[in-house]
């Protein structure tokens, strides 16, 4: 672990005590998640599965301000036994504030990410990652729909800049009961004399429709997604993803189911498949991904 | 002869009536007081007017609670909902106790979606009062926000208790068991709905569908 690791470690574990101080304040809420998830590669000549755990810190000042903190440990293990695993350290940091524009009729969000990944991989080119990203969104007061605009840099000390813009677009239908949201990436890393960098563009799409109350599942939602087109170093600041991988994701399909009670519990169960290739030799493999997510609002 | 000579009498009093009437608003008009003449203007539906012959009584450090409840209302009904919200504060700043303000700031935060804000203060009288059937409905249409089908339930099924006679909290009820899978409680619930407002929309359409 190195210095930075360390602050971001330091100021995750002291951001956890925030809600000793937060929860007396009635406005104020506190959320605690745990999160995990197992993935299986198929046909890869590298890889064989790979394993997270993270858990995440949100505070939520009605509905004002917003402060994400993520910590996450996952490790890759390869089919090669004398490989050493790859372990991975992840600390991520988000915050969201809203204004209401009367003028505009809606809302603005504004949005700050900070993301670092520490690594043991031999290559050194996954390790050493900062991401900074900033957004931009509006939605009408009805929240009708909401549109979008992120920029991300992401910096691989040992291999490239990669700049990204993502547009989204979001409505609700069915009396709000759905939300069908689209998400394009552009990717450009900027150095240009490695053959694996190129422009990537992807379209991801995804569905959420929440279920009436009383249904046999105790349901609250369920979640549909799919993602077509090439993404690498892809950075997804809404569920803390930084992609940090050479290999090119082709396509991915999702889906997942999410339970919430009344008195604050979330938990949400899902599954994903995605497909990959490593265009330097030519290895195509796709993961199979379980994961589970267990939260509690205070 | 006589009856005619009386009806000229009449006719001519009346006149003299109508003259000093008309005169009397006349002179009215010139010397309403700025309350009298923003809620003439609020009347007429010129809000920013109404709003504007107040402004002395907010812009300055003795500034008057019940001009900023006035200034609160006035742009809420313009859609400066920011603006509301200020204004509502300001009142509250001058009266810790006042409920007006609570139950005003509700208003332009549900006009911008902000149901958990407002649900606040709504929840804030009702700690309050126990019982304010205003703060209860405006609670109710929060929780209705949040798609919080559980709570209206609960809180509509009170309401009807404490105020049998009125029908929101019936139509509230009835939305909420259908929501919650229970058509025929929501049934139910519609046609006490339709035995307080015969006309209701939303009961006779329920009925229409479902029976």
């Amino acid at each position: 672990m190195n210095n930075k690791q360390k602050t971001a470690s330091a100021l995750f574990l002291s951001a956890a005590l925030l809600p000793l101080t937060t929860m007396a304040e009635e406005n104020w809420n506190t959320t605690l998640n745990y999160q995990a998830d197992y993935g299986s590669y198929d046909g890869s000549q590298l890889r064989n599965d790979h394993l997270s755990q993270g858990i995440g810190l949100q505070f939520n000042y009605l509905d004002q301000f917003e402060l994400k903190f993520y910590g996450n440990k996952s490790e890759v293990s390869y089919n090669n036994v004398n490989s050493e695993d790859l372990e991975q350290d992840e600390y991520a940091a988000r915050a969201g504030y809203t204004i209401f524009s009367d003028s505009l009729s809606g809302r603005i969000g504004l949005g700050l990410y900070y993301h670092t990944v520490d690594n043991n991989d031999v290559t050194a080119q996954t390790d050493d990652v900062d991401v900074w990203a900033s957004s931009l969104s509006y939605s009408p007061w009805d929240q009708q729909y909401k549109v979008g605009l992120e920029y991300a840099l992401s910096d691989y000390s040992n291999l490239s800049e990669v700049h990204q813009l993502t547009t989204t677009f979001g409505f609700a239908f069915n009396d709000q009961y759905d939300w069908l949201n689209l998400r394009a990436y552009f990717i450009s890393p900027q150095e240009d004399g490695i053959a694996e960098l190129e422009d990537r563009q992807a379209l991801e799409v995804t569905w959420q429709h929440w279920v009436q109350p009383g249904n046999w599942l105790g349901l609250d939602s369920v979640t549909l997604s799919a993602m077509g087109g090439e993404r690498q170093f892809a950075v997804n600041s809404d569920i803390h993803l930084v992609m940090n991988l050479v290999d090119v994701e082709k396509q991915r399909y999702g889906a997942g189911l999410n339970w919430k009670t009344a008195n604050g519990w979330q938990t949400s169960l899902g599954l994903s498949y995605t497909e990959f290739e490593n265009e330097t030799i030519n290895d195509n493999y796709n993961d199979q991904l379980v994961y589970i997510s267990v939260g509690k609002r205070f | 002869m006589k009856i005619i000579s009386y009806s000229i009498l009449g006719l001519l009093v009346i006149a003299f009536d109508s003259m000093v009437l008309k005169a009397a608003e006349l002179s009215a008009s010139t010397s309403e007081s700025p309350w009298q003449q923003s809620y003439i203007l609020e009347a007429k539906g010129d809000y920013e007017g109404a709003a504007s012959t107040l402004i002395n009584y907010v812009d300055n450090k003795e500034s008057s609670e019940m001009a900023w409840l006035r200034q609160g209302w006035l742009h809420y009904l313009q859609g400066n909902y920011n603006d509301s919200i200020n204004s509502y504060k300001s009142a509250w700043k001058k009266n810790k106790y006042s409920l007006d303000a609570r139950l005003g700031l509700t208003l332009p935060l549900m006009a911008q979606n902000r149901w958990k804000e407002a649900a606040r203060y709504a929840q804030q009288v009702i700690d309050m009062t126990r019982w304010n059937y205003t703060a209860h409905v405006r609670l109710l249409a929060c929780k209705q926000g949040l798609k919080n089908w559980q709570d209206v339930n609960k809180l509509a099924k009170k309401l009807t208790t404490r105020y049998p006679s009125e029908t929101t909290p019936w139509v509230y009820l009835a939305r909420a068991r259908n929501m919650l899978g229970d058509v025929d409680g929501a049934l139910t619930a519609y046609r006490q709905v339709l035995m307080r407002d015969p006309s209701n929309i939303e009961a006779n359409q329920f009925g229409l569908i479902e029976v």
